[in-house]
């Protein structure tokens, strides 16, 4: 169990948060703030 | 001709200059120990220590993790275009095995595109999954540059940095200031910038036309920053929106350079080898020039047979001459020749003119170039192939001396050996192997435009680009069938991870190691001579491997051109 929370904390948790906050700042934020 | 090559010499001139403005930056961004505001924010917000250090295997099981992360989302993206926001032409989804190939090539910086930008792809997708997955895709890559100079650098080290420091700092300090500035540079050329998906126009003679717009600027300057070089339309640089002046297309052919050739210095400065960091620019430049020269002078010969019939390909005042099919006239051959040479070099796949048309021997360049995929390369990986040959150089040399090989003051022994030829092997078995693959399936014939050997020459290329992570497409073949999707899918993948992460594992490995002090039996490799034996090992290698394949398709069809048979 304390290994597989020393995973989601050093992994999981980065990858999914990463990906998807990337994704709103470099492919919307970046892009919309030039268009406007 | 005399303004060509001063043309050619102007724009490799500014990006030498650009390497090491450039090459100061990266190695600031690799090797600083502070964070800026923002980045301790997004360490906080992903729940990361920065200032923990991760061992190859870790950093590598990072980047794999994280750059499925981001081809899952952008398959998601694209499966569900038809219900997501900024799309007002009401365009559908992708099929499965389209989206899978297109989240895929995205991902490993290939930018293979197997559909029509401009028909196919909402405002929505060509932001949040095409210019996100080119942002992270190219980050990736210069990332595990980072890691692995920085494995080069270290004695006795356990781990060669941390990924999310990398990913975002890169992010961060390189790719969103660049890309910002320079659509700026864009917008004023002409190259659209908005949110608006179209316009009607009337035409000169009466008709409707519907005008495909987007946010063009902001794609187009991470499409070649990140030597990503999938197009927002079909027709990729050649069209006038994405390359409107010949001045776009010098800054597009500076930005496809400018971070693989600045990765040389860069790993100079980190390892206070400045020589040695220019000895590999060198090899880069020699390969680069040799290369240009080929497909400059077969584009401006121009086909023997059309002047056999009366036609005048000569350069005069009022025409470029040569062979102008499936150029752009405000490129010219030279504009084309330098585009084709750097777009194939740095495995960046955007085209200002179709590849199709090239003549056999200016064909054979860009294919030569992927098969090779160290001529300046992607970013960040192109050093990093660059890098496995010059070990496999000092190993062949070691070999014939009959001295333990080393490299940077490191013992290079058998494990690194065998990680380096992993790498190097992947490529040419997914290239070899699908094209054979291919050529032998039923119903694939079926997707050729030509027939013979540039038929065959489309289907090498396909399977090139895909594994050299180019993306470029020769045309002329109809890739999108589930069976090219798929197994085009597979050489992206094989190409970019089958070559990365054993390279990982080398640098890991050398940083584990002890540097030994130069001896008089130390073999110099900050030499001219260790340059020409670096370009040597990779050509013979290259040559050896593929020449076989390179004989059924470009040269017999050159051959095949000078008998008068063409396809």
């Amino acid at each position: 169990m304390t290994d597989m929370n020393l995973s989601f904390r050093r992994l999981v948790r980065p990858v999914l948060v990463s990906t998807v906050f990337f994704m709103l700042l470099t492919g919307l934020g970046y892009p919309q703030r030039q268009a406007c | 001709m005399l303004i060509n090559l001063l043309q050619f010499a102007l724009l490799l001139s500014c990006m030498t200059l650009l390497v090491v403005v450039m090459g100061k930056w990266l190695a600031r961004v690799f090797t600083g120990t502070g964070h800026t505001l923002p980045e301790r924010w997004s360490y906080r917000l992903f729940g990361v220590n920065p200032d923990a250090g991760m061992g190859w295997a870790q950093y590598g099981v990072t980047l794999l993790v994280s750059n499925a992360a981001m081809l899952l989302l952008g398959y998601l993206g694209l499966r569900l275009q038809g219900v997501m926001p900024l799309n007002p032409l009401g365009l559908a989804a992708q099929s499965p095995d389209l989206a899978f190939n297109t989240a895929v090539s995205f991902t490993t910086n290939t930018n293979w595109q197997a559909y029509s930008g401009e028909t196919s792809l909402s405002n929505f997708s060509q932001m949040a999954v095409i210019t996100f997955l080119m942002m992270g895709g190219a980050a990736t890559g210069v990332a595990a540059a980072a890691a692995f100079i920085r494995g080069l650098s270290r004695k006795n080290a356990d781990d060669i940095g941390n990924y999310w420091v990398d990913l975002t700092r890169v992010l961060y300090r390189v790719f969103l200031p660049l890309c910002f500035a320079l659509a700026l540079v864009y917008v004023w050329q002409g190259i659209p910038q908005t949110l608006a998906s179209d316009v009607t126009v009337t035409t000169l003679e009466g008709v409707k036309q519907h005008i495909i717009l987007g946010a063009v600027a902001s794609f187009e300057t991470i499409k070649h920053i990140g030597t990503n070089g999938g197009g927002f339309f079909s027709m990729n640089a050649a069209h006038p929106f994405e390359n409107p002046t010949a001045l776009t297309n010098a800054l597009h052919i500076l930005s496809m350079l400018l971070i693989p050739s600045a990765l040389t210095y860069a790993f100079g400065s980190m390892l206070f080898r400045r020589r040695q960091g220019w000895v590999f620019f060198g090899a880069f430049l020699v390969m680069f020039l040799g290369f240009l020269s080929i497909v400059y002078t077969a584009e401006q010969t121009g086909n023997p047979l059309l002047t056999s019939v009366g036609a005048d390909q000569t350069m005069s005042a009022s025409q470029s001459g040569g062979n102008m099919e499936g150029k752009e006239l405000r490129f010219g051959i030279a504009g084309t020749s330098l585009f084709v040479t750097t777009t194939t070099a740095a495995t960046t796949g955007s085209v200002d003119a179709m590849h199709d048309s090239l003549t056999p021997m200016g064909g054979f360049v860009p294919l030569a170039q992927m098969m090779l995929n160290s001529v300046f390369g992607g970013d960040g990986v192109g050093f990093i192939n660059l890098i496995q040959y010059a070990i496999l150089a000092v190993f062949l040399v070691g070999m014939m001396i009959g001295r333990s090989p080393e490299f940077l003051g490191k013992k290079i022994e058998a494990r690194e050996i065998k990680l380096v030829m992993l790498s190097v092997l992947a490529h040419p078995i997914s290239i070899l192997g699908f094209t054979a693959l291919a050529v032998l399936w039923p119903g694939v014939s079926d997707s050729l435009n030509n027939p013979g050997a540039h038929g065959f020459s489309e289907i090498l290329y396909a399977y090139a680009s895909g594994t050299a992570n180019n993306g470029s497409a020769f045309a002329g073949l109809n890739a999108n069938t589930p069976f090219f999707n798929t197994t085009i899918g597979l050489a992206m993948l094989m190409g970019r991870y089958l070559t990365l992460l054993p390279m990982l594992a080398v640098a890991g490995l050398l940083a584990s190691k002890k540097t030994l002090p130069d001896s008089a039996g130390t073999f110099p490799t900050a030499t001219p001579l260790f340059m020409g034996l670096t370009v040597l090992v990779i050509i013979v290698v290259g040559g050896l491997t593929f020449l076989p394949a390179l004989a059924l398709g470009p040269l017999v069809e050159h051959l095949d051109m000078l008998a008068g048979r063409l396809f």
